[in-house]
């Protein structure tokens, strides 16, 4: 096929770049949960409140970065719920996150329609415009797919990153694995698991916030109900295959990023299968990602099980 | 004997959780109506439509009883897979595999013939696809070792797009997505009411779900294995095995309760059908206890809440997602208050 050329690779892996964002967020931010032992399934409601906030903040101060904060600090504060339910009160994490999703969906449609009623379509926002970083992007195919990016994408990359770096390098890292591998030694040498716990889901709920800004100011422009369909767990099978890496998951991101903008182009396009299946295909893809990849995995030791100080 | 019955059923034990259910959805409601208050509506009126309107009327209490069939199946369903420790969060899907194994049946030239045989053989075909797709996610987790809760999420996302693509593509009548009626549907109790004879299938599914969880080998094997897998590969049990038949029991229940979305209610696949039931049913299981009895209150109540919602919406304004914002309230001070009766109850060891 000619339509496969030069120029329709590169607008298609740019676009790659930007559906990734989301998931690079949020898959950065499910990386510390998991690896201070709290499973991350959350996620997919934190985005949900960092959507819609965001969407709401950009609205009615007209400012898309107060929009961004707004939507952070919404998962930040929604992610609370589970922290509390899962870390303190040692409920199963599984459900607890569970429950804490249908609650989201229900609270965001809610507010939704509260706020502005019940038409269909949202006044929209305009979105992040791209700039263009200098020389690098004029690196020809490269330039055209990473920098030429908006704020918002050169911000997630960023902070998978530093995220990277803080896991590894410092003392703080070292914290975080031990509270996840051990908590019983974590303990032990002076560190409040519970806290340290609660605070990285708490900044787990941040990145799922920024995470669901970047689908509401990043591509879309407004809120429409249920509007992270799945992106939450994808971003957890992301993790799982990255190894709890966030650089990894930058790739894996671009990966399934990439995915996503190949179906909705071959939906514009006009492709000879039926769009359902296009649809579906990250989903396909996820479902056989974790079956090859799944297996087999050097897991945080104590991810998903409940720490009780006092037991032994 | 009867002695011995309430003094079994009857024990502090008991009477805490039964407390601990009721604060809970107290709580729940409590703090529901600071969302109604939200929307500039009445707490004392929302909660009069939602929860007292439907008893007013045979047709208004039918209503109910079209959300009570499907949600108690699930509920059902998804308790077997609680009982060993794991987790079907696959009820979207496995339900609308269901609703596609009876809309199969129900709309073949043989189904007129057969008239309410048909019904029959649409359960079976629904139970058969449910067991299928769940036995798919069980597969998987066995073979590759893959977390189910993830891998059965994105199956439904699957069967939603699959079914779609089934009913744009291959079943569609008009020009709405969606298949032709089915020939034959479960006979009304009443002339003037939805309710139907699938509530007493329903019905009779609880109590065998009482014998096989607590009169069978196999029951106690699967409740052993929840209990401690050491236990239970001490005593001879296959966790792997167990695993794969929890999942797969908890597939035929949600593809029978897809039979009856399309056989007692829409008449029809058409997208939507499994309308949130496969999580509503996760709330009934756990607000029931994982008892039959338990589930069966649980699922009449999250029924009401449902169907009330509706009723709700069109006379007060307030959106119908309150209902699933209420469930999840209610699971979570569910969790809460085991969580605080378990601590205060340590403490008093400790002393």
């Amino acid at each position: 096929m000619d339509i496969f050329n030069l120029t329709f690779m590169s607008a298609l892996f740019a676009s790659g770049v930007r559906q990734a964002v989301p998931l690079i967020f949020g898959s950065t931010g499910d990386c510390v949960s998991e690896k201070s032992g709290v499973l991350g399934i959350g996620i997919e409601g934190e985005m949900l409140f960092g959507a819609l906030f965001a969407y709401i903040a950009a609205l009615k101060t007209g400012s898309l970065w107060a929009g961004v904060l707004c939507g952070g600090l919404a998962g930040m504060v929604s992610a609370l719920i589970p922290a509390l339910w899962a870390v303190l009160l040692q409920q199963d994490q599984s459900i607890t996150c569970i429950m804490f999703n249908i609650f989201a969906a229900g609270f965001t449609n809610f507010i939704n329609r509260i706020v502005f009623g019940t038409n269909i379509a949202n006044i929209p926002v305009p979105t992040f415009s791209n700039i263009p970083i200098p020389l690098l992007s004029k690196i020809p195919f490269v330039g055209e797919v990473f920098f030429n990016q908006s704020l918002l994408t050169y911000l997630s990359f960023v902070s998978a990153f530093v995220t990277f770096f803080v896991m590894k390098k410092t003392k703080l890292g070292l914290q975080l694995t031990s509270v996840g591998e051990d908590p019983r030694v974590a303990q032990a040498s002076g560190i409040n698991v519970y806290r340290f716990r609660i605070l990285c889901f708490m900044f787990c709920g941040f990145m799922a916030g920024l995470a669901g800004a970047s689908l509401t100011l990043g591509s879309i422009g407004t809120f429409t109900e249920g509007i992270t369909s799945g992106r939450g767990f994808i971003c957890l099978t992301i993790v799982i295959l990255a190894r709890w890496n966030p650089l990894i998951a930058i790739l894996a991101s671009l990966g399934f990023g990439s995915v996503e903008a190949l179906q909705i182009r071959l939906q514009v396009l006009g492709s000879s299968l039926p769009y359902q299946f296009l649809i579906a295909l990250p989903y396909l893809i996820t479902v056989v990602v974790l079956a090859i990849g799944g297996s087999n995995l050097r897991s945080p030791k104590k991810l998903g099980v409940p720490f009780d100080k006092e037991s032994r | 004997m009867i002695e011995n019955l309430l003094e079994k059923y009857l024990n502090a034990d008991l009477l805490k959780k039964l407390g601990i259910m009721l604060a809970s959805v107290a709580a729940a409601i409590l703090v529901g109506s600071i969302f109604v208050l939200m929307s500039g509506a009445d707490p004392l009126e929302a909660y009069y439509y939602m929860i007292f309107k439907p008893f007013s009327s045979v047709t208004s209490l039918g209503e109910v009883f079209i959300y009570f069939t499907p949600l108690l199946l699930v509920g059902l369903g998804v308790c077997f897979t609680f009982h060993c420790k794991l987790s079907n969060l696959g009820g979207e899907g496995q339900i609308l595999f269901g609703a596609l194994g009876m809309t199969l049946i129900g709309i073949s030239p043989a189904a007129k013939a057969l008239g309410p045989f048909s019904l029959v053989l649409g359960a079976l075909a629904g139970i058969l696809f449910g067991t299928l797709y769940a036995a798919l996610a069980a597969w998987f987790r066995a073979l590759f070792n893959a977390s189910e809760i993830v891998i059965t999420l994105m199956l439904n996302y699957i069967a939603e797009q699959f079914i779609s693509y089934i009913i744009f593509y291959h079943l569609k009548t008009g020009a709405e997505p969606q298949s032709a009626r089915i020939a034959f549907s479960i006979p009304k109790i009443f002339p003037n009411s939805r309710i139907n004879y699938g509530v007493i299938a329903a019905l009779i599914l609880a109590f065998v779900y009482y014998i096989v969880v607590y009169r069978t080998k196999f029951g106690y094997n699967l409740r052993t294995l929840g209990g401690s897998r050491k236990a239970a590969k001490y005593g001879g049990v296959s966790a792997k095995r167990y695993y794969f038949y929890a999942m797969m029991i908890s597939g035929a229940f949600c593809g029978l309760a897809g039979m009856m979305q399309v056989a007692g209610n829409t008449g029809r696949l058409m997208s939507g059908v499994a309308a949130d039931f496969g999580f509503g049913g996760i709330v009934v299981a756990l607000l029931g206890n994982l008892h039959p009895a338990g589930v069966v209150i649980a699922a009449f109540f999250m029924a009401l809440v449902s169907a009330g919602a509706v009723t709700m919406q069109v006379k007060t304004g307030i959106p119908t997602s309150f209902a699933s914002i209420l469930e999840a309230l209610i699971v979570l001070f569910i969790l809460l208050g085991m969580a605080l009766s378990s601590r205060i109850d340590n403490r008093k060891k400790v002393k």
